[in-house]
């Protein structure tokens, strides 16, 4: 059970990271440019568009249309 | 007349660099990874759009696919509604659902394809934002990964060691979980969409 809240706790981590970085990036934006802005810039190049677009694909076909598990 | 030798490796590196973009790596690397926990359709997806893109990037085959603009906000949101709304009431699993979704990916893809978007200028903050970001995302793959190896020996192992699918189908299969995935993954598609069109509010 200990490994298991260890896991959960560090999916819950990387969720809370991304909200940190992001208020630091609000706080001081030449520190740290924003989330929206990095996929601004990271989504101009064709293959990271279709790349992001896949993984977000994949999810909802993951979730409502495969067999999840 | 000979080659210059280092126009021709410039040439190569060139090239290597179009078949070696980060993401096509990323997703030819994730193929990999649905083949190997025993998910062809899954892998075939990735590897198709992998395949795809280092042929666009190497010049081999140039698909033209028609620029399609975007609709307005109030439009791509009334859609979003409606499929969101189909997609709760269709069974899980299902082939209505099944049509929906490979509808969107469809979509998705043909407005993708072409953006009007630019890179920005290449600043420390967006380096510093790359690094950052991308080192959570990879942390977060990382014990995605792991959880996934570490479960297969057993259903009690696979308890200790939840992979994020683990965690989330029960949510997802009840009616409320439904609706709240079905949401914030119609939303987090237009949000992604708009970026890649470079139509995000500034």
């Amino acid at each position: 059970m200990t490994i298991r809240l260890i896991t959960i706790g560090g999916f819950l981590a990387c969720l809370v990271a991304i909200g940190v970085l992001e208020v630091i990036a609000k706080r001081d934006p030449q520190r740290l440019t924003s989330l929206t802005s990095m996929v601004d810039h990271v989504m101009a190049t064709r293959s990271a568009r279709i790349g992001i677009l896949l993984f977000w694909w994949w999810l909802g076909w993951h979730f409502l249309v495969g067999q999840t598990v | 007349m000979a080659k210059h030798p280092s126009l021709s490796s410039t040439r190569h590196s060139t090239l290597l660099q179009r078949i070696a973009e980060p993401w096509t790596v990323v997703v030819f690397v994730t193929a990999l990874f649905h083949f190997l926990r025993g998910a062809p359709v899954d892998g075939a997806f990735f590897l198709v759009i992998a395949l795809v893109l280092i042929a666009d990037g190497i010049g081999w085959v140039h698909f033209r696919i028609p620029s399609v603009a975007l609709p307005q906000l109030f439009t791509v949101a009334g859609f979003a509604v409606v499929l969101g709304v189909l997609l709760i009431l269709a069974p899980r699993h299902g082939l209505a659902e099944g049509l929906i979704v490979s509808s969107i990916g469809a979509y998705v893809v043909v407005v993708a394809w072409e953006s009007s978007g630019a890179p920005s200028a290449n600043s420390q903050s967006l380096r510093n934002a790359i690094i950052l970001f991308t080192a959570v995302g990879v942390i977060g793959c990382l014990i995605e990964v792991s959880s996934y190896l570490l479960g297969l020996p057993s259903p009690e192992a696979m308890f200790e060691h939840p992979s994020i699918s683990l965690l989330l189908d029960p949510y997802v299969d009840t009616l409320t979980g439904r609706i709240i995935f079905t949401g914030l993954w119609l939303l987090a598609g237009i949000w992604f969409l708009r970026r890649g069109r470079g139509q995000g509010p500034r």
